[in-house]
């Protein structure tokens, strides 16, 4: 079974050969992932096919899985396809990762932190995503934009951390309620 | 995962510069924390504490919170939003804008040629156009209070009668309401010459007319923009940039047409205060206009000595950012690659490049003068002194100390030390130019119409550091001097903070004033029974209220479809251009009220 290293495990299920889920189409509550009930789930960055209209196709059993850690430390566990990349992945999953310039490398909000080992892995980030990484807010040796990482088969069970948006405690406390 | 030492500093600048990053990272002025925000208080509250706070501490926690009123529609209040309706599924959240259109400077800010950056919209749109619980009304100004003897000209909403009805309040203003100014001889001489980079940015991005200025005087070659930002960037792109570029852009027609007949810049100097180091500009912004000054073969000028002299100058801060360092390292590439193809000592005298772009360093603006030749390509002279780097230590008296930033200053030619012998630090630069952009920076103001009695506004704005009071995480407090909170009203965005930051801040930023005004209420309460006040009304009371008191406001203001009717006729026109735009905007206030009410709009509404 699939473990991650967060608190809780959601472990996104999905039918592989059915049509990749595609947000703009579909409604966007009652989620295939259970939310708590206190909080009907509404999407934060309803952003219609330019932001993850085009998720790909795969046959049953070349999903890649990627485990996203979120700022409260919850692990969700989701399925991709090769050539998906992080960000359009998370919107289809209503994983809260933010992508205000919709993939244009134009805001550095999209700013995940990677495993060492993946990272090294990776191509090299481009002169533009670095540059725009700079002004990523909390800036690590191993941070890209979500928006610029492609799925491989490599990226099998990797963990992307999203980093809190704020250092401010009560930020903190927020995200985690 | 990565430890916390692998944690880069993002821009050391912000150790000194009103940035919302350091606001966020930091730690506010005064620690106030609500009693059931952590159960750490109980504790604290053991501690001596300013007698206001334990005041308001004993009245906030059955503050209910069911209708929240944003004032302003731009990315800070569009992003709280959409933070506290994640939060409160059946909270009313309420967004009244002075302009007819939303998005603030989305949409009269960001330059045209960057599209990507206003795909943000589209989810403020959906968060909007989707959902009952949210509401915006446009053409509805927000005063300090009601104009005496009744509104002249257009009608506003008193923030009072917010406070009244409504359980939050968010000041979300911006700060694009005025310009720094340079108080310096001449600076206002010329109109048309010397200018801000705010209102030529108004300018091509199609502010509507009745607000904003005349077209800026382009008849010259040279123009010098004052300030080393990415505003200043932005305007040199768009005086450097071939017209037929910006034809697909959503610049308005009439904009690109008149640069394309009038303009006849060739010539830009970025002037900068201090050095490398110390500019204010982002990389991504210096990568595009080196990128388009190389593709467009328009030639990178500096005074090399000058820059070196200057690139030493900087903080270990400064060094220690990886931004920084690779900022400038881009820099110093471009100006090596400068210095190399000047060629000394060449017996063919080198052409002159017909398109040119001076960055120039450790300059600070001295004087205007214009002299009024009329065949002058050159009518103004921008004088400007060489600065010396001044550093600032942490503690002024012991120079051992840290320097934590760069200054600036001038240095007596008369006194000691002696001057340097190639008049780095001495002296002063005239550029001749046509054209002055001063772009040091915008300035927030107070609301329109604020009680000039500071007993009568819940709070005194902070005219010196260009912001609304508060307490570093969007609890609005009574004065600079003042911590004092003032109940049920939050502040964010450029207002909060100062007039810098990108998108991606004023988001972070909106999360913490979110976070701050959900630690503050109780979602849960229905009505204040500590203070014995009903409950709050909200819409339904505040439109009461306005349709009996304020009916020049009640015929005024206009609800989101109006805006939705403005962007299809927009939208719409942009499809027949040729080249096709995204859209091609309306440029008066007059034509977009009439299109907002189901007319049509007129080929002069364009123009
Ligand atoms: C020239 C320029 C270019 C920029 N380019 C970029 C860029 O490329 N990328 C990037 O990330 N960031 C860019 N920025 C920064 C970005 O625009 C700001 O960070 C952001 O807009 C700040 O949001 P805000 O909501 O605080 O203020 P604003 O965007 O100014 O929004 C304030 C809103 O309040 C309204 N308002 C004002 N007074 C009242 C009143 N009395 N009553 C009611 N409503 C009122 C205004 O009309 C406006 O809609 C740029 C800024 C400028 C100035
Ligand atoms: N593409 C983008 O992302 C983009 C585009 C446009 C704007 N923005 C953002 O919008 C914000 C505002 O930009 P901005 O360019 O208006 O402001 P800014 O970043 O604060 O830059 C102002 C510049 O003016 C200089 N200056 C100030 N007072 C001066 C004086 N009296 N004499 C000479 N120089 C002076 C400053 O130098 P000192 O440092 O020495 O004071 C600085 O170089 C910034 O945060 C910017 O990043 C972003
Ligand atoms: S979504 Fe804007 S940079 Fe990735």
């Amino acid at each position: 079974m699939r473990r991650a290293a967060g608190a809780a495990v959601r472990v996104a299920e999905r039918r592989a050969a059915a049509p990749r889920r595609t947000a703009a189409l579909l409604p966007r509550t009652g989620a295939w992932r259970p939310r708590p009930a206190a909080v009907p789930w509404r999407s934060f960055s309803a952003t219609p096919a330019a932001a993850h209209g085009n998720l790909h196709q795969c046959k049953p059993g070349e999903e890649i899985t990627i485990h996203f850690v979120m700022p409260s430390g919850e692990t969700i566990a989701v399925d991709g396809a090769p050539g998906d990349n992080l960000l359009e992945l998370a919107h289809a999953n209503d994983i809260d990762l933010e992508g205000a310039c919709e993939g244009s490398i134009a805001c550095s909000t999209c700013h995940v932190i990677l495993e060492p080992e993946v990272f090294d892995a990776l191509e090299e980030p481009t002169d533009e995503e670095n540059d725009m990484l700079d002004l990523a807010f909390g800036l690590t040796e191993t941070s890209r934009l979500g928006c610029q990482i492609n799925l491989t088969p490599d990226l099998q069970g990797m963990k992307v951390r999203i980093p809190s948006a704020t250092r401010n405690v009560q930020s903190e406390k927020m995200q985690n309620t | 995962m990565t430890s916390a030492a692998a944690v880069v500093t993002a821009t050391a600048r912000h150790a000194w510069h009103p940035c919302p990053i350091s606001i966020l990272s930091g730690i506010s002025r005064f620690s106030w924390r609500h009693p059931r925000s952590s159960p750490a208080s109980a504790s604290t509250s053991a501690l001596p504490r300013p007698k206001a706070l334990s005041t308001s501490t004993t009245s906030i926690p059955t503050t209910p919170l069911r209708h929240i009123a944003i004032v302003g529609a731009g990315p800070a209040g569009l992003y709280t939003a959409t933070a506290l309706r994640k939060k409160l599924p059946d909270a009313h959240i309420d967004l009244f804008e002075a302009h007819a259109t939303p998005y603030g400077l989305v949409r009269y800010g960001v330059a045209p040629d960057h599209p990507e950056v206003a795909n943000v919209t589209h989810q403020f749109d959906a968060l909007v156009s989707n959902d009952p619980h949210i509401r915006v009304m446009t053409s509805c100004p927000v005063y300090g209070e009601m104009p005496a003897g009744g509104p002249a000209g257009r009608a506003g909403l008193p923030l009072d009668r917010l406070q009244q009805h409504y359980d939050a309040t968010v000041l979300a203003y911006g700060g694009a309401g005025a310009d720094r100014a340079l108080g310096v001889p001449g600076e206002d001489g010329v109109p048309s010459r010397i200018l801000s980079a705010r209102a030529f940015v108004n300018w091509y991005n199609g502010r509507p007319r009745d607000v904003e200025i005349a077209p800026p005087a382009l008849d010259c070659t040279s123009v010098v923009i004052v300030g080393h930002g990415n505003v200043a960037l932005d305007a040199a792109r768009i005086l450097l940039k071939a017209p037929s570029s910006l034809a697909a852009t959503d610049m308005p027609s009439s904009r690109v047409a008149y640069l394309a007949e009038h303009s006849r810049v060739r010539h830009v100097h970025l002037v900068g205060r201090r050095g490398p180091w110390q500019t204010a500009f982002t990389t991504p912004s210096l990568r595009e206009l080196l990128t388009l000054m190389k593709n467009d073969g328009i030639a990178f000028r500096t005074n090399p000595e000058r820059f070196w002299f200057w690139d030493k100058a900087r903080t270990p801060a400064e060094t220690a950012s990886r931004a920084n360092q690779r900022r400038v390292d881009l820099l110093r590439k471009a100006v090596d690659a400068s210095v190399t193809t000047l060629k000394p000592g060449c017996s063919v005298p080198e052409k002159e490049p017909d398109r040119t772009c001076t960055f120039h360093f450790g300059l600070a603006p001295r004087a205007f003068t214009f002299s009024k030749q009329a065949d002058s390509d050159v009518p103004i002279q921008a004088v400007f002194d060489h600065q010396e780097p001044r550093p600032v230590h942490a503690d002024p008296s012991d120079p051992a100390s840290p320097v934590i930033r760069i200054n600036v200053g001038t240095r007596d030619v008369v006194g000691s030390p002696p001057p340097s012998p190639d008049g780095l630090t001495v002296g002063t630069t005239t550029l001749p130019c046509g054209l002055v952009l001063k772009a040091v920076g915008y300035r927030a103001q107070p609301l329109p119409f604020t009680p000039s009695n500071p007993t009568r506004a819940p709070f005194i704005f902070d005219t010196r550091r260009s912001r609304v009071p508060n307490a570093g995480d969007g609890q609005v407090v009574r004065s600079a001097d003042d911590p004092t909170p003032v109940p049920g009203l939050y502040v964010v965005g450029w207002l909060k903070h100062g007039p810098v930051g990108t998108i991606a801040s004023t988001w972070r930023d909106a999360l913490q004033t979110a976070s701050t005004i959900l630690a503050a209420h109780d979602p849960a309460a229905k009505a204040a029974p500590s203070t014995g006040s009903p409950a709050k009304g909200g819409w339904p009371a505040l439109e009461a209220d306005v349709a009996q008191t304020n009916p020049a406001l009640h015929a005024q203001w206009r609800p989101w479809t109006a805006w939705k009717r403005i962007e299809a006729a927009e939208l719409a026109r942009g499809a027949t251009q040729q080249p096709a735009k995204p859209r091609e905007k309306l440029l008066s206030e007059a034509a977009m009220h009439r299109v907002a009410d189901g007319g049509l709009p007129h080929d002069a509404d364009f123009v």
